[in-house]
């Protein structure tokens, strides 16, 4: 059974005197408004959050429908296993309308961790190991080095995501910057400034899916959900807070959560119009550029230099800001990639919508402890 | 423990696997196969394969020296595996990946960061990047 998204709510990402919860349930009824319907249609829902409180929890100002909902937590990837769930229950027939809903609320410097809860000594934390900046920067300085890129095009990436942002309501940081200011900025974890990390925020995403065949009954702007696949890291990948690594390091879940939507979907990263992918900081967009197929790994200069990223590129990349300006919250910001992509492939996407009239969408979730889930969709 | 003696060297201990695979710190069960795995010293000398600046003071349990300085850290390749570490003996922002390092442990790596092991510069060793 194809599945497809007749539904889509935001609450705005940011910081806002509201609870997580209440951005969850402000997502969920714009969903349930752009479908045209009421949440006592919803045959199963799965919902996430890290910090905002028991997802479940939403049904009581929803309405207690008895219906089931279930709470999933999934790291990075815990928007992407919402919809996954939600997906899996129309594919399977189980329910005729199914609702993904992500919402979180971060404490500025949240995500401060304890050894213990990774399976670590205190030593390697008292060692200041435990940091994930400094992961992300290691890595970063391995694949710049593997393949000879100067580490100026992350400047050049951080500026078209606040471009972006700039020019999306629902985005929390509105102020484009140049390169060169964000090339200047205080060096947090060499060769990483404090302008090319994205920053726990808080926001709500939901999206109400059905079946394709079905969806034509309720809208007539229906994406089709082409693909949603979640892998998790094999032996050898270059993980947060790892000790040591493997002599020989393989593929990250990335490279096969992208293949897998790639095979389920039946079209290739060359037949994408719009993408969103996982940008935690500049690094990661960079890297995943190459790992989820749409160059080969060292060629992002050229797709950033001839400005093929941008919104009227060939391949608009992260339309929205990305997490760069939207910041991330956990359980929301799977959601929004898909989301935005919908939107995009609506021709709803107002000011930042990318003129190339794009068919085909994809997005990468990336996070820790090494866990990928991506999608494709379709018009 | 994290540390064996080898001859009247303190070298990191670490654990091998039947297959092939090793880590560190020690660990019962491997990651690749999930085989019993038996402890084993480590190399105690390497090329540094990545490394970083931490410019800003890590959060609790850090033990920091007062003032903060900013250190190095990095994945030194061992061979068998690639260990993360702290490194000290040169300025914080001038490592090269495919430096020459060597292990210190305990007392004497108590330098600008306390911690139990650094790598640090291993002159003469051949370089390779």
């Amino acid at each position: 059974v194809s599945v497809s998204i007749i539904g889509v709510g935001l609450h705005p990402f940011g910081r806002f005197p509201v609870s997580g919860r209440e951005m969850g349930l402000v997502a969920a009824k714009a969903a349930l408004d752009d479908a045209g319907l009421t949440w006592d249609r919803v045959d199963f829902a799965a919902g996430g959050s890290r910090d905002g409180g028991h997802a479940d929890a939403l049904v009581s100002e929803l309405g207690l429908s008895g219906r089931p909902f279930m709470s999933v937590y999934n790291g990075c990837a815990t928007g992407g296993s919402a919809l996954l769930a939600a997906s899996y229950a129309i594919e399977s027939g189980h329910a005729e309308v199914a609702m993904a809903i992500g919402f979180d609320k971060h404490d500025r410097g949240a995500f401060a961790s304890n050894p213990a809860d990774y399976g670590l000594q205190d030593w390697y934390a008292e060692a200041g190991m435990m940091v994930t900046t400094q992961f992300f920067a290691m890595k970063l300085q391995r694949y710049l080095h593997e393949h000879a890129i100067s580490p100026r095009v992350l400047a050049e990436l951080i500026a078209l995501s606040l471009r972006n942002g700039a020019r999306t309501p629902t985005a929390w940081r509105r102020n484009a910057l140049s390169a060169d200011e964000i090339a200047a900025g205080t060096m947090v974890n060499d060769p990483l400034t404090k302008y090319m990390f994205c920053s726990p925020s808080e926001g709500g995403a939901a999206i109400v899916l059905t079946s394709t065949e079905r969806a034509r009954h309720f809208t007539d702007r229906a994406v089709e959900l082409r693909a949603v696949e979640f892998r998790t890291r094999k032996y050898g990948t270059f993980e947060v807070f790892s000790p040591s690594l493997a002599d020989e390091l393989v593929d990250g879940a990335s490279v096969h959560a992208a293949r897998a939507a790639f095979e389920t979907a039946g079209i290739g990263p060359d037949d994408i119009d719009v993408a969103q992918l996982q940008d935690t900081e500049a690094g990661a967009l960079l890297m995943h550029l190459a790992e989820c197929g749409f160059c080969e790994h060292g060629d992002q200069e050229r797709l950033v230099l001839d400005g093929e990223l941008e919104l009227g590129g060939r391949l608009p990349v992260n339309t929205d800001g990305g997490c760069i300006a939207n910041g991330e919250p956990i359980g929301a910001s799977g959601l929004r990639q898909v989301i935005e992509c919908a939107l995009q492939l609506q021709g709803r996407a107002g000011d930042r919508q990318v003129p190339n009239d794009p068919r085909t969408a994809f997005t990468h979730v990336y996070g820790a402890p090494g866990l990928s889930t991506c999608t494709v969709l379709s018009r | 423990m994290i540390t064996t003696v080898v001859d009247g060297q303190t070298r990191l201990l670490g654990a091998r696997c039947g297959c092939g695979t090793h880590t560190f710190p020690p660990q019962q069960r491997c990651p690749k196969c999930g085989g019993d795995m038996v402890d084993t010293p480590l190399p105690a000398e390497g090329t540094l394969w990545t490394w970083t600046v931490q410019r800003i003071p890590p959060k609790p349990p850090y033990r920091s020296p007062d003032p903060f300085e900013p250190f190095a850290v990095g994945y030194v390749d061992l061979g068998v595996l690639k260990v993360e570490s702290p490194l000290r003996g040169k300025a914080a922002d001038e490592w090269t990946i495919g430096d020459a390092v060597r292990l210190v442990v305990g007392d004497a790596a108590h330098g600008s960061a306390p911690v139990t092991f650094v790598f640090e510069p291993a002159p003469g060793m051949a370089v390779v990047s």
